[in-house]
């Protein structure tokens, strides 16, 4: 467990500050995925990614990949009419179930909080759970549609100190390597912000051709067709929540009823007012 | 079962035995995401506890809380001035399509909660604009504003009580009364002057709380309130008179239906499309006609009262022997006949029975934006177009409309660019291609504008607006002699162009041949003599030429013989303050609300009397009358108008400010009154040499126009004269 910078104190895995002294050490998430052992890890599992991709001879086209992955984006799905509500409100955070428990905001819900959060993120992130916002990673500003046809695109300084990779969705991940709290999590599959590049490499070389081109990076990446049970992503966990100032860029689906091009609309033009570009897609 | 649910999150989570449930709208979904629970409970502001007996029951309720939500929102949004026009009237399209009366009712709960923000009632003119195009919206946010008086009643009375009976649980309570609707339901109540219903929410409220532990304090409370509200009762009902310049009381009077016009109502409501004419067509078409032009005739009487009558007989004759699309059509007419004759209300009321019909099409939506136009409320106006180029894209009437009140109001820019894409749409349809020329002379671009007004001229030929188009763009230069033979060659295309001939006169006058101007004018007058805007030329004439006893004259005659044509009326008061005589509100105010440009010009005459009157209590209202005047032709003459009172009143640096801003737009004749002012006051102010030099600007200009400028100014014609004058004698 490494030491406070400032005062030597040993320092807590799952918080953002020195226990003895308060001095902030980073977001917890990011210091667990820097750890020396997730590190040599994953470098090890992307050296024999660009291995077997010498040996394929498709190592032109990872490193290419590899490239465009250097210039990923963060990005949140929701529908318009939460949308609405986030750009609409300067005091909105964007916020998880337990952030909204722990500060009193419904009481109702405490019930849901304890009969359902009774697995993954535990597994995942211990105490510091509650403290996960989840995103995906993308090429472009286009998310998960299976979670809202909106999709927010985060601007990088306001994530890149706090966010950390997970290779997919945790569920499937703790379902896949069979995660229980007796059995620690394997290492190489949780990357900082700036080697998600090399998380990107070791995931999806094995899937990369000589045919591959840029084309098929996006679709590699991420995909979703509206059906949560098919989705595949890289997951991005940032510590702690953001508001509608974190957004660099919105878009959307054309929508295809009048409800949701009316408030479509609006959402454009406040987010216009906001500084905040947008963009709909067919 | 128990269901948590939010509808501005539009989800519900349902304790189905030991599982937790997420539920939306559309489909129940077992709970698999953190993010799911998250938008629920940090955006489900309120969260409605109802029991259910199945996840299908849960997800009608959503579903319903949601669709409130949403056309909160959208509502707020469609009276949002920061948003766009666009977004506002796609907000208002689709709330006018899907409020009925259950959705009304919800909407009104949750918009009469609390009062309206002090800015929105503040606002609450330009803000309902955007809306009036969209009868059941605006009908649904006009009874909002009328009910602030009482939502601050209600709130008023409850916040005392609560403050004296229950201080503690104040939170607690109000979210109680929420929950039942109970502050909306009192308001309405209160709006109806219904103490029964009053007495019915309050019951209902009590039992409903009576099953909390709140209801030993709330029976307290409720006394209190009722005994309140009983009082306030009385007062709301009380009718009040106030002064309502901008005519929206005098709206909403028209909205609220007089026995005749809820007739007209009935009429269409029970209207059956197996309506039996014994008539043939030949003997429709002369029955309507006839009917029309009574109508016609009583709309320039101004007697609203047989309109409304004759409408009904119409109503009933065409419902029983023509199709419905007729109807609207007739009614449409009648409105463009209320426009002539500047009657608005009555032009509001008829276009909007023909919108109401139903009926798809074209010509009862454009009738019903040019209604708005000419009532000055340019975005209205600008809403109604756009719905009419959704429902009609291939209507270059309301393409060119669109691009027309754009330009009146000033947003030249975007007129001009308006009238290029329908130059592209519909390159044979020559009104965009005028309109852009037009365009260009109100920008003070008046070369490019007469430049690009031959170009038109080439393609288009043998157009009378072209040509009269051309005389104006000349006018403006200061042309008026070449202007005048565009104006003669447009007449001769169609001798009936009464906007035509008006500019004639004008150029007549312009090029010192008043005297032709007048005889022209009188034989127009006598060839015609029921047209009230012939008669008011002549009058005019008469005017100019200094003959203002027989102006008065004939003003007086065209009041009596149309009393219900107000620019008749405005003539008249602009005679009567050149004579040196008293002017009362009644001949130079409109009688319901300042909204077309004639009126605006009746308005500036009463502003001139006043500033003759009163010239330090004018500043403010003229001021004021600058800053809320949509028309831009007439606010820049309200602005050369302001540059006089404050000068007078000894503010020459913010006089001088005021008349060089918009100088390099103006055409020529009003360009020469600034200068000739702008001069003037440097002279006053000592600034001898800057005052030389502009004069003598003015005083050089070899126009023809200037000698009749310095005689109008010279006579004490001119509301600048009291400045000039002085100045001018010693030149």
């Amino acid at each position: 467990m490494p030491n406070c910078p400032i005062c030597d104190s040993s320092l807590p895995e799952v918080s953002d500050r020195c226990q003895t002294c308060q001095t902030h050490v980073g977001a917890p998430n990011v210091r667990l995925a820097a750890r020396a052992e997730e590190q040599s890890a994953l470098t090890a599992r992307f050296n024999k990614a660009i291995d077997d991709a010498q040996a394929r001879g498709i190592e032109t086209v990872v490193s290419d990949f590899q490239r465009s992955v250097q210039n990923s984006v963060v990005t949140v799905n929701c529908d318009l009419s939460f949308l609405k509500d986030f750009i609409s409100r300067d005091t909105t955070l964007y916020a998880n179930y337990h952030q909204g428990v722990r500060a009193g905001t419904r009481k109702a819900a405490e019930e849901a909080f304890d009969r359902q959060r009774s697995s993954v993120d535990a597994l995942m992130f211990g105490s510091m759970a509650s403290e996960i916002v989840f995103g995906a990673l993308s090429l472009t500003c286009r998310g998960l549609i299976s979670y809202g046809p909106a999709c927010m695109q985060l601007r990088e300084v306001t994530i890149r100190e706090r966010a950390s990779l997970l290779e997919e969705n945790s569920y499937d991940f703790v379902k896949r390597h069979g995660i229980r709290p007796e059995r620690c999590k394997p290492y190489g599959y949780i990357s900082i912000w700036s080697d998600r590049d090399k998380l990107a490499v070791a995931k999806h070389e094995s899937s990369m051709t000589t045919s591959t081109t840029q084309d098929d990076y996006q679709g590699m990446l991420l995909f979703s067709d509206g059906d949560r049970t098919r989705d595949r992503f890289i997951e991005v966990h940032i510590h702690r929540s953001f508001d509608h100032k974190a957004i660099e860029k919105i878009s959307c689906k054309q929508p295809t009823e009048a409800l949701g091009e009316a408030i479509w609309a609006v959402v454009q033009d406040l987010s216009g007012r906001l500084g905040i570009a947008t963009e709909t897609y067919s | 079962m128990k269901a948590l649910i939010s509808g501005r999150v539009g989800r519900a989570v349902v304790e189905d035995e030991r599982d937790l449930v997420s539920v939306v709208p559309s489909f129940p979904d077992r709970l698999t995401s953190e993010s799911e629970l998250a938008e629920f409970v940090n955006l489900g502001t309120s969260l409605e506890v109802v029991e259910v007996n199945s996840l299908a029951e849960a997800a009608h309720a959503t579903a319903a809380a949601k669709q409130i939500e949403d056309l909160l929102f959208l509502t707020l949004s469609s009276l949002n001035p920061d948003l766009t026009l666009t977004s506002r009237v796609a907000c208002a399209a689709y709330l006018d399509d899907v409020i009925d009366s259950s959705v009304r009712m919800k909407l009104l709960n949750r918009l009469l909660s609390a009062p309206l923000p002090p800015n929105v009632r503040a606002s609450q003119r330009s803000l309902l604009e955007i809306i009036t195009p969209f009868p059941q919206l605006d009908a649904l946010v006009q009874e909002v504003f009328a009910s602030q008086e009482a939502v601050e009643t209600v709130e008023g009375a409850f916040a005392q009580a609560i403050k004296d009976i229950l201080p503690n649980r104040r939170t607690e309570f109000k979210a109680e009364l929420d929950h039942l609707e109970t502050y909306s339901q009192l308001v309405l109540a209160i709006n109806q002057g219904d103490r029964d219903a009053l007495n019915r929410v309050v019951v209902s409220a009590l039992f409903e709380l009576n099953k909390t532990d709140l209801a030993f304090s709330a029976n307290l409370v409720f006394s209190t309130v009722a005994a309140a509200l009983r009082r306030g009762l009385r007062v709301a009902t009380r009718p009040k008179r106030t002064l309502d310049l901008f005519g929206r009381a005098e709206m909403r009077g028209i909205r609220s239906k007089t026995s005749t016009q809820a007739t007209v109502d009935d009429l269409l409501a029970s209207d059956t499309e197996n309506s039996f004419s014994k008539l043939s067509v030949f003997e429709t078409k002369t029955n309507i006609d006839k009917q029309l032009e009574g109508i016609r005739k009583q709309i320039l009487d101004g007697r609203a009262d047989l309109v409304t009558r004759y409408v009904t007989d119409l109503v009933r004759f065409k419902l029983t022997h023509s199709e419905r699309v007729h109807l609207g059509k007739s009614l449409c007419l009648l409105a463009t006949v209320s426009l002539a004759a500047n009657q608005l209300e009555m032009a509001d009321e008829l276009s909007t029975y023909a919108y109401t019909l139903g009926v798809e099409d074209p010509y009862i939506y454009n009738v019903r934006a040019e209604v708005l136009k000419y009532s000055g409320k340019f975005d209205a106006s600008i809403a109604a177009y756009r719905l009419s180029k959704i429902k009609f894209p291939d209507s270059a009437y309301a393409w060119n409309g669109e691009a027309d009140v754009l330009k009146e109001s000033g947003r030249y820019t975007e007129a001009l660019a308006a009238y290029k894409t329908i130059q592209n749409r519909f390159s044979d349809n020559p009104v965009a291609f005028n309109g852009y020329v037009s365009t260009l002379r109100k920008m003070g671009s008046y070369s490019a504008a007469a430049r690009e007004g031959y170009k038109v001229r080439s393609t288009f030929k043998d157009h009378p607006v072209i040509e009269a188009e051309l005389g104006q763009c000349l006018l403006a230069i200061g042309k008026p002699k070449r202007a005048a033979d565009h104006f003669r060659l447009a007449l001769s295309i169609n001798p009936k162009d009464t906007q035509a001939f008006l500019s004639l006169l004008r150029a007549l006058n312009e090029s010192g041949e008043g005297e032709t101007a007048l005889r022209q004018a009188l034989k127009r007058a006598a060839s015609e003599p029921l047209n009230p805007a012939l008669q008011s030329a002549l009058a005019t004439q008469y005017r100019i030429m200094g003959h203002l006893e027989r102006a008065e004259q004939k003003a007086r005659e065209l009041v009596r013989a149309f009393p219900g044509y107000s620019p008749g009326r405005y003539s008249l008061a602009a005679i009567l303050l050149l004579r040196g005589s008293p002017i009362t509100e009644d001949q130079a105010l409109p009688t319901s609300g300042l909204r077309s440009e004639s009126d605006w010009r009746g308005y500036r005459v009463y502003l001139v009397a006043l500033l003759k009157t009163s010239p330090k209590e004018s500043v403010g209202e003229i001021q004021n009358a600058v800053k809320t005047c949509p028309w831009a032709s007439i606010r820049q003459s309200l602005s050369t108008l302001l540059g006089v009172v404050l000068s007078q009143n000894e503010r020459r640096s913010e006089a001088l400010q005021v008349l060089q801003a918009d100088l390099s737009i103006l055409g020529n004749h009003q360009k020469q009154t600034r200068l000739a002012l702008i001069g003037a006051i440097n002279l006053i102010s000592n600034q001898k040499q800057t005052g030389r030099v502009v004069l003598e600007r003015v005083m050089s200009t070899k126009e023809v126009h200037l000698k009749t400028f310095r005689d109008h100014v010279l006579s004490g014609a001119s509301i600048s004269a009291p400045i000039l004058l002085p100045v001018l004698l010693a030149a």
